[in-house]
């Protein structure tokens, strides 16, 4: 008897095992009352189940919003769950064991890219409809960029993509530098409306992390903090840049109608040099280097332990910092210990570099075994995502109980007002994110919005009219990122190579080794470079390379 | 005329092997959940191994994918970013096997000889606990020991020093490795060391003390030639595994200042595969170059045991 349980126990044992191979199964949300007002359509007769990758599967589906929308298209999502920053990786994982969810997030930049278009051309994906007729509001969210044109292979569309939301800036990027004016201020080192020469700034960065002055103790003040990813180009790489097309990240670049790589060029050096010059000098945060895909850069600015930090700074992130920081040091007063400042490159202290986003962040593409019904059931759900009710839905919710519509068209919110009087977001689980990170990336620009305070509005406002009037925007080159050319494909940009060297040199070498390293580096990879430029200064793989920015766009979208 | 034998009464016929193996089924299901494990994690796998020879195309799959010869194992060769990984693989592992292998070893011969009972158990304890912590939280820890605002740097700094960037050090990187390593796995590996010392006869030591033998003398005649055999076949077996120096470890510990000293080839691999645009060919070509040389090491290991007169394990 004790063998027979004994085998029993071992073989359920071995079947729990195997069981724990398969696919992930999220269990369905949990039974929520909807708004009354908002009752769903209840249009569809058959149920639907799509799975998806996304971050922060956790807090998904556990609110009226998600049950509303799953009610609604009379379906469900299977969320598998990832990491931000495993999102390639998954990506590939996913494709190359056959594994690929029904709708697969990617981060469709140009790192990716190629080989996405490798993996339509193996029929990893099913493609769209070539009618988007029936999803209007999709079709006009299509129309107004070039982004669904880049996801066109043979005239095929293979991925939807969501709409940057920067259009009133031309997707300039809000990628900049805040820093503690309060500080500044104090030791009467504030340039005027923050407008800093690059000695300027460091030299005030300096002399705040010398001064104690947010009671961190000797030598517990740090300069400046960065996402890793930024790191080292953000402290006078961009800024040194060729006033050429730019690129998401540094790799090659049409100068003069030719292609070069570059870390080739005299700029990128010189910008390698003031990064290097600045970790020396101790005003970076030496722990940058070591510190991947994790908040505790952000922690340190938020909990007033560092003079500065660059960001994509959008008008929920300057809500956040602002909040955080007078959260964690309630004596200081919000609205100006923390500003937006305007830092001029180290060549010239005219020039003052700006970015340019792609029109689109992220894309979804469906599996080759999708069903027509799924397909076309996602759509119905992009095509209301676009639309103005599925629009306001996103930002704010429902109707009549999270917000009012003025026959003027403004809004104004019934969400809850905590203690400082800011609004409390009703449904701050993962849904509103999911859904605009499928058709619209919301958040950054969201000028009318009244859940953010004016004040921070017209900060960003402010950063960004100032940047179209004096900045020199670098346009994205759609053509070098979404053009096929064969070793490009092959190799890729040597991004990860190129930033991993320069993280070595800016944490390890003196300002004099600098170039003797780099032209020994550059010397190395030669070899795998010069292929991939000689692809690129190709006119049979490249017939266009640089011109006006409309003509490009024109091209681009015509290829 | 024929022989007739007649079977004696009693004696046992000779059983099949199917029913014997059925006869001890039990003990089959027993090892059924190690078989499994190596079946679908070793042998299975092993199908793979073709994609070294192979342009892998996701929509074919491994099979159907089709053949590019060397192709793989050339573009490997001629990059030296993999010679790199190569030679740090090689240099952390001969570390870990000249500071690292011998330390068990020391430990066990040393928990051996203290007679306090209890204070026996906690000393083991307390060695043998990080090995359950994983190389995620040990790199926590390792982060806000050596980071620039971590103690040791605190300490450093309250003391009058001049900090210094430990886990960017190009020199100390490996060091820091191997440290945390023989802190982290020495109490369990000596485990291994202890069950062995507890099969040598206790009479040997008694007759030894009638003899006059001290400690010392005990643990040298005594304890380490009984354990020696299993020292020999730990060092071969780490040996035959000295391309794998601990992916979990380098993954979490090392940062991009020091890929020179502290890329392996496991992180080569995750790097080539998941972080650029993932070539499986070449990825699977360094496995399959690994496994060989693994291979290689091991058999090597082996004869050269023999020669000195151990008896090794193939």
């Amino acid at each position: 008897m004790r063998k027979r349980l004994t085998a029993l126990v071992l073989l359920t044992a071995v079947l729990l095992f195997l069981l724990g191979c398969t696919a992930p199964h999220v269990s369905p949300p949990a039974e929520e009352p909807l708004p009354g007002t908002n009752k769903p359509t209840g249009t569809y007769s058959t149920h639907v189940v799509i799975s998806t990758n996304i971050t922060d599967a956790d807090k998904m589906g556990s609110d009226a919003l998600y049950e509303y929308i799953c009610e609604k298209f009379n379906m469900d999502w299977n969320f598998i769950p990832m990491q931000f920053g495993e999102r390639h990786d998954k990506a590939r994982l996913w494709v190359a064991s056959g594994d690929v969810p029904d709708l697969l997030w990617m981060d469709l930049n140009e790192n990716l890219y190629t080989e996405w278009l490798q993996w339509v051309q193996d029929g990893t994906f099913k493609p769209f409809p070539d009618d988007l007729s029936p999803w209007p509001n999709l079709q006009a969210s299509f129309d107004s960029m070039i982004g669904d044109d880049l996801m066109r292979v043979d005239g095929k569309l293979y991925a939807t993509v969501a709409k940057q939301d920067l259009t009133e800036y031309g997707y300039g990027v809000p990628m900049m530098f805040v820093y503690r004016a309060d500080w500044a201020e104090a030791l009467g080192m504030r340039a005027e409306d923050d407008v800093y020469t690059w000695e300027e700034f460091w030299g005030m960065v300096e002399a705040c992390t010398r001064q104690n002055l947010g009671g961190n103790g000797e030598g517990r003040t740090f300069g400046a903090v960065a996402p890793q990813w930024y790191f080292p180009d953000c402290f006078g790489i961009w800024q040194t840049q060729d006033k050429v097309y730019g690129t998401e990240e540094t790799s090659f670049a049409a100068i003069d109608g030719q292609y070069v790589w570059v870390p080739a060029t005299e700029n990128y050096l010189t910008g390698l040099k003031a990064a290097t010059e600045l970790y020396r000098r101790g005003v970076i945060w030496p722990d940058l280097v070591l510190d991947t895909n994790s908040s505790l850069y952000a922690d340190l600015f938020k909990s007033g332990q560092c003079v500065a930090i660059c960001e994509n700074m959008g008008i929920a992130r300057i809500k956040d910092y602002r909040d955080a920081l007078v959260e964690a040091l309630p004596e200081l007063d919000r609205e100006t210990c923390v500003q937006i400042a305007k830092i001029s490159s180290p060549l010239d202290e005219n020039d003052f570099w700006q970015k340019e986003s792609p029109c689109y962040w992220s894309g979804h593409s469906m599996a080759a075994g999708v069903t027509n019904e799924q397909m076309e059931r996602y759509l119905d759900f992009c095509d209301y995502l676009c639309s103005n009710e599925g629009t306001l839905l996103r930002k704010y919710g429902f109707k009549d109980t999270d917000y009012t519509l003025h026959e003027d068209g403004s809004i104004s919110l019934l969400w809850p007002v905590n203690e400082n009087g800011d609004y409390v977001d009703p449904y701050p689980s993962g849904c509103r994110g999911f859904m605009n990170r499928i058709m619209l990336d919301g958040g950054v620009s969201d000028l009318n919005n009244p859940k953010y305070r004016q004040t921070d509005i017209d900060e960003y406002a402010w950063s960004q009219d100032w940047d179209n009037e004096h900045a020199t925007r670098r346009h994205l080159d759609y053509n070098l990122f979404y053009t096929s050319v064969p070793n490009k494909d092959k190799y890729g940009l040597f991004t990860e190579e190129l930033k991993a060297k320069a993280v070595e040199i800016v944490s390890t070498c003196a300002v004099e080794e600098i170039d003797a390293v780099w032209a020994e580096w550059l010397q190395e990879m030669k070899p795998k470079v010069q292929p991939v430029l000689d692809d690129l200064n190709n006119p049979n793989y490249m017939p266009y390379i640089s011109g006006p920015y409309d003509e490009m766009i024109e091209y681009m979208s015509n290829r | 005329m024929t022989a007739h034998v007649e079977r004696r009464p009693g004696a046992a016929r000779r059983k099949s092997v199917f029913r014997r193996a059925w006869e001890s089924r039990y003990m089959y299901l027993l090892i059924l959940p190690g078989i499994l494990f190596f079946l679908i994690f070793r042998y299975i796998p092993i199908y793979g191994i073709q994609l070294a020879f192979k342009t892998f195309r996701a929509s074919l799959g491994i099979t159907l994918s089709p053949w590019c010869g060397l192709e793989n194992f050339e573009y490997l060769f001629l990059n030296s970013d993999f010679w790199v990984a190569v030679r740090n693989t090689l240099l952390i592992s001969l570390y870990q096997v000249v500071f690292c292998f011998p330390f068990p070893v020391v430990l066990a011969l040393f928990l051996n000889e203290i007679r306090l009972a209890r204070y026996k158990k906690f000393v083991q304890t307390v060695y043998t606990f990080p090995h359950f912590l994983s190389w995620v939280l040990i790199s926590g820890i390792v982060m806000n020991l050596l980071s620039s605002s971590g103690a040791v740097n605190s300490l450093i700094a309250a003391l009058g020093g001049q900090k210094h960037q430990f886990l960017t050090d190009k020199a100390l990187f490996r060091s820091i490795l191997v440290f945390f390593l023989a802190w982290k796995e020495s109490g369990w590996n000596c485990i291994l060391y202890l069950a062995s010392i507890t099969a040598i006869d206790p009479s040997l030591y008694e007759a030894a003390t009638i003899d006059g033998a001290n400690r010392w003398h005990r643990m040298r005649y005594i304890t380490w030639p009984g354990i020696s055999m299993i020292v020999v076949v730990t060092l071969i077996l780490r040996i035959g595994s000295m391309m794998d120096v601990g992916f979990d470890q380098v993954i979490n510990l090392y940062n991009a200042s020091v890929y020179d000293v502290g890329d392996i080839i496991d992180t080569y691999i995750y790097r080539i595969t998941f972080q650029r645009a993932g070539n499986f060919g070449v990825s699977t070509a360094v496995g399959l170059f690994k496994g060989v040389t693994n291979c290689i090491l091991l058999l090597s290991a082996n004869g050269i045991c023999k020669l000195l007169g151990e008896e090794g394990i193939v």
